[in-house]
């Protein structure tokens, strides 16, 4: 380590004097924070080599400063507050204002200076997950370095060998700190504009909290049984969408520092690996996909032309991961009569709905009262109804004649023969949702059709009645 | 309050105004004359100097300092031998009544410590447990709207929160056997006023 890596002398170094660390302190690129959890896109660099900058789902970019021929950024490690989704905020640990941290951009083959100011109130490190890094540089607290003291700023400095798709996050206490939302995104630019060019690329980062609801900080010792399943820490309904240009060509970058593998599955197109946390994927080594797994500890990009216009689903398969906070305790009730049940227990509990007991779907159209700071288990109104989803769920928006530096929302597709449920060529009345049991009275009785009307399905068609709902 | 409960047995008990009417009637029995002072119970429980002595003791102030209730016992100037006899028994029939009025006053106190105590845990009760019961059955439907928990554990905190009505009643029942009792305490025999 030498002197100007720890800039205001850690433990056991004595520190030059205050005068001399307020200068070097000015010589600091200004610490950029962000306040919002929309995504903002970056602009093209205006200075330096060219390259078309990612776009952070509900993130940003870390603007920088060029300082001779290196790029110099300013990482602040801080307690931050990150709206999840509408009526949701978590209180976490982050960098620059939010967590997912800013994505920070650079170019393959340039150096780049990299300073991390300590707000937390213990020590942190920053590891560059992918890079090819001197020893010293890997951000290991205790092994490559010390780890940095609250209070403190590290420099990292390092050449970028090689261009692709990686991340950062700490290694000091680093359970904690990622369960609490520590990391960030690190997109290295090929030199050549040309190589792997694509018109539109996407970023995110998947992270699991497990935050009970009714509280705003996450349970950092979870070590399975998370809660919150989010994209760049945010969750379904509010992840933006990607917002796509017909005929572009789309790459979507994601990474895992979650404890479990992510199947993300993408609607409309097959499409193929070109990039890992590794490197650049060989053509003849790429096949078509249409979900791809993303093991622990790992970043995958993958690419497709979108020719295919509409409203396509992403998420992750794991269809646990597309609910937000529900109890994973629930029995099932489905075919079961409550009835009679729900008369007694409103006696005591008015207001409560029987639910579950035709499936959970119910869940998705009422909106009841629910404990503060916590959004549904599934949720979501699209076109033609309930999405019924939550966690990591969004929707790539493939439409003809959008600008291409336009990124926001273009609205529901419409599709030209809109599907009408119910107006098929017959209409089958329900069955019970179990199969009868054997009735002990004669069989007049047995075939009493439970009157099960369709839903409406329109939004806000007065969700909480459910007339003839089985109760 | 405990002065205050302790004043009320003393003026309203029966067994206490019997105790006193006999006194009185000793004293017409015996022609006790030259009535010279009035002594407490208390005093004379704790066996105050009762002979001659034309001064209340040091006691008897000291204690008349502590108990603003008094239950007051008349002695005569019992001097003359030809009244020994009249005087043992009305001595005799003051140092029971004497005791009756610290039996009273015990009884009082504990009536009334009863009914502090049992008034504190109901209020405790209605004040405190049952508006948190009320706030964890909102909270359990809104979890249960959620689908955090399901039909069973709402089931189960609706029945808590039953039990704690019950123990509410319970403990108010429990007030006012004790208020029952102090009433009794006050008016009559200890004997009254039994759950
Ligand atoms: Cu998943």
């Amino acid at each position: 380590m030498n002197r100007r890596q720890l800039l205001a002398g850690g433990a056991g170094l004595a520190m030059a004097s205050a005068a001399q660390a307020q200068t070097r302190f000015r010589d600091l690129p200004e610490a950029a924070s962000y306040d919002s959890p929309n995504t903002q896109v970056p602009p093209r660099p205006g200075n330096g080599p060219d390259y078309n900058p990612v776009v952070t789902l509900n993130g940003w970019s870390l603007p920088w400063r060029m300082n001779g021929n290196v790029k110099e950024f300013h990482l602040v490690a801080e307690p931050v507050e990150r709206i999840m989704a509408n009526g949701m905020v978590a209180r976490l640990w982050g960098y620059n204002g939010q967590s997912t941290g800013p994505t920070i951009e650079a170019v393959e083959g340039g150096r780049v200076c990299i300073y991390v100011t300590n707000r937390l109130p213990e020590h942190t490190s920053v590891h560059w997950h992918g890079l090819i890094l001197p020893s010293g540089m890997y951000g290991v607290g205790g092994l490559s370095h010390p780890a940095i003291p609250p209070g403190k700023t590290f420099v990292y400095e390092f050449d970028l060998t090689k261009s692709g798709t990686f991340m950062y996050h700490p290694h000091a206490d680093e359970m904690v700190q990622m369960a609490m939302g520590m990391m960030g995104l690190l997109i290295v630019h090929p030199r050549d504009p040309a190589f792997m060019a694509v018109d539109r690329d996407f970023a995110f980062l998947l992270a699991a909290y497990d935050i009970d609801p009714g509280t705003y900080i996450p349970r950092v010792a979870e070590m399975t049984n998370f809660n919150m399943w989010t994209w760049n820490s945010r969750i379904f309904p509010d992840i933006d969408p990607l917002v796509v240009n017909k005929g572009d060509r789309v790459r979507v970058r994601c990474g895992n520092l979650t404890m479990t593998n992510h199947p993300i599955h993408m609607h409309g197109y097959h499409f193929e690996v070109t990039c890992t946390d590794g490197g650049w994927v060989r053509p003849e080594a790429r096949w078509p996909e249409v979900s791809i797994d993303i093991p622990v500890g790992a970043m995958r990009a993958y690419e497709f032309d979108a020719i295919h216009e509409g409203d396509w689903a992403i998420h992750c398969h794991k269809s646990h991961h597309t609910m937000n906070a529900m109890g994973h305790d629930l029995p099932t009730f489905i075919g079961a009569d409550k009835r009679k049940l729900t008369g007694m227990i409103r006696k005591e509990t008015r207001g409560y709905m029987p639910m579950g007991t035709a499936g959970m779907a119910d869940m998705g159209e009422m909106s009841m009262e629910l404990p503060e700071n916590t959004v549904p288990m599934m949720t979501g109104w699209g076109p033609y109804g309930p999405l019924e989803m939550g966690g990591m769920f969004s929707v790539v928006k493939v439409r003809a004649g959008i600008a291409a530096d336009d990124y926001s929302d273009p609205g529901w597709y419409k599709t030209r023969r809109a599907p009408k449920p119910g107006n098929g060529p017959a209409s089958f009345p329900r069955r019970p949702a179990t199969p009868a049991p054997i009735p002990s009275s004669p069989p007049a009785t047995m075939c009493v059709a439970v009157d099960f009307p369709r839903r409406p399905a329109r939004p806000g068609a007065s969700p909480l009645v459910l007339k003839g709902h089985s109760l | 309050m405990t002065c205050h409960v302790e004043r009320l047995a003393l003026e309203h008990r029966t067994d206490l105004a019997i105790e006193r009417l006999e006194l009185t009637s000793i004293a017409q029995e015996y022609r006790l004359e030259g009535q010279t002072r009035m002594l407490s119970d208390i005093e004379i429980t704790a066996g105050a100097e009762v002979e001659r002595s034309d001064t209340p003791t040091g006691r008897g102030s000291e204690t008349s300092r502590v108990l603003k209730a008094s239950f007051e016992i008349p002695l005569y100037d019992t001097g003359k031998l030809t009244k020994r006899r009249g005087e043992l028994a009305y001595m005799r029939a003051a140092n029971e009544l004497a005791q009756l009025a610290v039996n009273a006053r015990s009884e009082a106190r504990s009536a009334h410590a009863a009914v502090t105590g049992k008034y504190n845990i109901a209020r405790h009760w209605r004040d405190e447990v049952l508006p948190l019961r009320r706030t964890i059955d909102k909270e359990a439907l809104k979890s249960y709207n959620g689908m955090l928990i399901s039909t069973f554990e709402l089931i189960t905190d609706a029945r808590e929160g039953l039990e704690a009505e019950l123990s509410y009643a319970e403990a108010k029942a429990d007030y006012w056997h004790a208020e029952a009792a102090m009433t009794a305490a006050i008016w009559g025999a200890a004997t009254g006023g039994a759950e």
